[in-house]
């Protein structure tokens, strides 16, 4: 624009465009690229210089006004272009000028202000911009410049980098599932109607997932639907998957049996998927030095996560340093005490416990994670305290198969043990005077330094009557873990594949036998005596009676099949909880008692309806 | 200005829900025109929220050309705190339905540049083609979103101080300590909503009773922001028996009146559309 212009009102462009109406509309006549649609804000270059009054008569704004701080802008497409501007959908700031609004017109005329865009929209223009504009001389402000051309970005210096061929720059992206409306169980608590999405084999939060912009590729919508009646169903349960810390076998196979360990931990991670436990700790009960040495190998080589079949999170070692007296079902002749402390416990379990060959313990990858050990034989004080120095908090001592006193159990936990096995079974009874391993309960003179220890109650109403499993969640609910303590002959029914003629628990043989006053429930015994063996329970069992004997609700009873044994076994947060990077294993929970939206019915009726283990589906 | 009078919060928020739902549905949004909506926090709309939430479940509302702003964040407040209004509006809506995450604009109180961040919504918001309705909620002083009184009523989105008392109200969900509730917020201006094409005000409570009389009884008024409605074009106020406790008899008979012979004509296959434009022929928009 030259001077002249500043006095000029006669539209002067009638002759280039031909049209004098439009050119009032029009932002630069001078150009020919801008003669387009009279009224589209974005036909022209993005300086709107849309003025009512005067079309400017040429583009350029390099005009010298000592008024203004003057910004400059290639108005010429081909300018532009050789500058390299480049062009955005959206407005963007690129500078700000301090006017003194001395000139209304000029200012019109000059800046792409949102002004301009308002005209198409609305009869309404209230901005900043006008008020300014229409106020009186002296007044100050800064008025941002807006265009949808953004500045070209700075030389950077030439650096020498191949491109990354097609298939390597970006990264194949995984599959994101979304479930909703469904409950989901989230640090202990239950959210009502929420929604849970699955990266890969991880879960993600998905409220930072949906602000970055992602969506998911996959919907699973559960939906509420009406059971007949007018009764409404719940809506499903997510849970964590479950956590068994103590298999001894199952559906026929024994984890004791060293020729066919490899075979049985296959079928038993497979099998236990329908039961909804993602997780679990292959338990081998007393055995000699050999079959330890076979055993644990195979276990170490197959725990990890694996697809279709439950993870083994590690060996559970129940003996031979228990007491002879609480032996249960183990075999007499392989007990012993380690008299030599940890030297014993290295003697007999072999490498995977001696300090010099955990390579892997940076990675909390102990291919042992419990041992159970009796507290009050000779050397085992010391024999605890090693494996805890050697090994921190990677492998959990337990205690349990004892004779111990209060005392023993407390010098235990100073020890550095942080669990009790199967709590009431084969362990000293509750005296009022001696209150044995089950007094760390309520105990309120733990030595310092130490914690109420996490505690294994098998809940199968066989094992202890429900009102003694009461005492125990009443007195520490937080450490109450549930465990099936299942063994080979659980899981078989008439249609199993794999029914062998002979169950055996390591080197015992053991038979299943009715329940006395209840023809539903079955019992394992050693063969030919009345002696207790493990059980057939299943995790979900195992969850209803605790639900019916302990008073508490679905999402308690989860708990102490989730997040209490991750916790006990330092792996909450990958596994036991359904949080941000946390391992995609979880379960879907039908209820079935539900009444109506005031009664949460029994919460004891429900079933396992899907299991996904690393964000596949693998039961439904 | 309508106002309409609803006997409780529930009718209130069954009414806006529904005239939402007929508004989506009767603007028909596509990709290329979609159908831009501005959304508030706070407890007025949660029950708006979950009937919108409900529809959208009997497959009667899809939001999947909706385009969305909302009124305001705090600011320095972290994304993913469950009190920021990130937080509010996945929990309430977006979790529930299926808008995408591209449409979905929320002002970011964490942006390096607040300014500029504010400059770049109303650009947005220009860029879209304007909002077509804009809900909203009032506060007891009669501010909508954060434009406490005394905010300009032609003033757009920017950075604002909060006041003491909202400060004071709004600790019970910051643990009770007034030192961890964020003292700043960016808010759209009272000239942004009034530029929006239509305006809805959900105004329930016997607390919001004095702000709703000022609004509407006596004159705009910088101290009551929420009656620049009455400079608006089509405003429309859905409050509840309880929020009329402070207005004249006869301007809640008047308006009642008036919803009266609305309701009669806009039934199926009236003369009159929803956007109160007459038709011409029974059906066309």
């Amino acid at each position: 624009m030259d001077s002249s212009r500043k006095a000029s009102t006669k539209p002067q462009q009638k002759n280039k465009n031909g049209n004098s109406l439009l050119a009032r509309f029009l932002g630069h006549p001078a150009s020919s690229d801008n003669v387009q649609q009279h009224g589209a804000v974005d036909a022209h270059d993005g300086i709107g210089l849309r003025s009512h009054k005067t079309p400017p008569e040429s583009d350029d704004l390099a005009v010298d006004r000592t008024a203004y701080k003057r910004f400059n802008f290639p108005t010429n497409e081909q300018q532009r272009r050789n500058e390299g501007w480049q062009q955005s959908s959206v407005p963007k700031t690129i500078g700000r000028i301090n006017t003194s609004a001395v000139d209304d017109t000029l200012m019109r005329n000059e800046f792409y202000n949102l002004r301009d865009v308002s005209l198409t929209i609305g009869s309404r223009n209230r901005l900043a911009t006008d008020n300014m504009v229409t106020n009186k001389q002296g007044y100050s402000h800064q008025i941002p410049i807006l265009s949808k051309y953004c500045p070209p970005p700075p030389l950077l210096p030439a650096a020498v980098t191949t491109p990354p061929s097609p298939t390597e720059s970006l990264p194949t992206r995984e599959k994101i599932t979304q479930l909703k409306q469904c409950d989901i169980i989230r640090d202990g608590k239950l959210v009502c109607d929420d929604t849970l999405w699955i990266r890969g084999s991880k879960i993600i939060d998905a409220k930072t997932a949906f602000y970055e912009g992602l969506q998911p590729d996959e919907v699973i919508d559960f939906g509420e639907i009406e059971v007949g009646g007018g009764r409404r169903r719940r809506r499903p349960i997510i849970a964590p998957g479950f956590i068994d810390a103590q298999i001894n076998g199952y559906f026929g196979w024994d984890f004791a049996d060293s020729e066919r360990i490899s075979e049985a931990l296959d079928h038993v991670s497979k099998g236990l998927v329908k039961y909804g436990v993602t997780s679990f700790c292959p338990t081998v009960v007393t055995s000699l030095p050999d079959t330890y040495h076979k055993v644990l190998p195979t276990i170490a080589e197959k725990r990890g996560p694996q697809k279709g079949q439950a993870e083994i999170l590690g060996a559970h070692i129940e003996g031979p340093f228990i007491s002879v007296t609480k032996k249960g079902a183990h075999n007499n002749e392989y007990i012993h005490a380690p008299v030599n402390g940890f030297q014993d416990i290295v003697q007999v379990y072999g490498k995977f416990v001696e300090p010099l060959s955990h390579d892997d313990s940076a990675n909390n990858n102990s291919a042992i994670k419990i041992i159970t050990i009796a507290p009050e034989l000779e050397g085992a004080y010391e024999a605890i305290k090693g494996i805890r120095d050697a090994w921190g908090d990677q492998i959990v001592v337990s205690i349990g198969h004892t004779e111990a006193t209060y005392e023993n159990a407390k010098k235990a936990l100073e020890c550095g043990a942080t669990m009790v096995t199967h709590l009431f079974n084969a362990m000293s009874p509750f005296h009022h005077r001696d209150p044995g391993p089950v007094g760390l309960l309520s105990a309120e003179d733990l030595p310092p330094g130490t914690r109420k220890p996490t505690f294994g109650i098998i809940a199968d109403g066989v094992h202890a009557s429900p009102s003694s499993i009461r005492v125990a969640y009443k007195s520490h609910p937080d450490g109450f873990m549930l465990v099936t303590d299942a063994l080979a002959a659980a899981g078989i029914n008439s249609s199993s594949p794999y029914k062998p003629t002979e169950l055996t628990l390591g080197s015992m043989s053991i038979t299943r036998v009715p329940v006395a006053n209840n023809s539903d429930a079955t019992r394992v015994v050693i063969t030919g005596t009345d002696t207790l063996a493990g059980s057939v329970a299943t995790m979900p069992e195992c969850i209803a009676n605790m639900v019916k004997f302990c008073g508490c609700g679905i999402v308690d009873a989860v708990n102490a099949a989730t997040a209490v044994p991750a916790k006990a076994l330092n792996i909450y947060g990958r596994k036991g909880v359904l949080r941000d990077g946390a391992d995609a294993d979880f379960v879907v929970l039908n209820l079935g008692g539900a009444a109506d939206e005031n009664d949460d019915g029994d919460e004891s009726i429900f079933n396992v309806s899907r299991v996904w283990i690393g964000g596949e589906e693998v039961f439904f | 200005m309508r106002l309409i009078i609803k006997d409780s919060y529930a009718d209130v928020a069954q009414y806006t829900a529904e005239y939402v739902l007929a508004r989506i549905t009767e603007f028909n949004p596509t990709p290329a025109r979609p159908f831009v909506l501005g959304l508030p926090t706070g407890s007025s709309p949660v029950g708006v929220y979950k009937k919108l939430v409900a529809f959208h479940r009997e497959g009667m509302l899809s939001f999947k050309h909706v385009i969305t702003f909302n009124m305001d964040e705090y600011v320095h407040l972290p994304r993913d705190h469950p009190e920021s209004y990130h937080s509010f509006m996945w929990e309430n809506l977006f979790k529930h339905v299926d808008i995408l995450p591209q449409n979905v604009n929320i002002l970011d109180g964490n942006a390096k540049d607040l300014e500029t961040e504010c400059t770049e919504y109303e650009a947005k918001i220009a860029a879209v083609g304007g909002i077509e309705l804009f809900l909203g909620g009032i506060g007891p002083d009669g501010h909508i979103a954060f434009n406490e009184p005394g905010s300009s009523l032609s003033s757009r989105t920017r950075i604002k101080t909060l006041a003491y008392e909202t400060i004071i109200a709004n600790s019970r969900f910051f643990d009770g300590d007034v030192n961890k509730v964020p003292k700043l917020a960016l808010t759209v201006g009272v000239g942004t909503v009034m530029d929006a094409r239509e305006v809805l005000i959900i105004i329930s409570g016997a607390g919001k009773a004095l702000a709703l009389a000022k609004c509407i009884e006596e004159g705009v008024n910088h101290m009551w922001t929420v009656s620049a409605i009455q400079l608006h074009p089509r405003g429309m106020i859905v409050c509840d028996e309880d929020a009329t406790l402070e207005l004249h008899v006869k301007t809640v008979k008047y308006f009642k009146s008036i919803e009266k012979v609305h309701s009669l004509l806009t039934t199926e296959g009236s003369k009159v559309g929803l956007d109160g434009k007459v038709r011409y022929s029974a059906g066309s928009k």
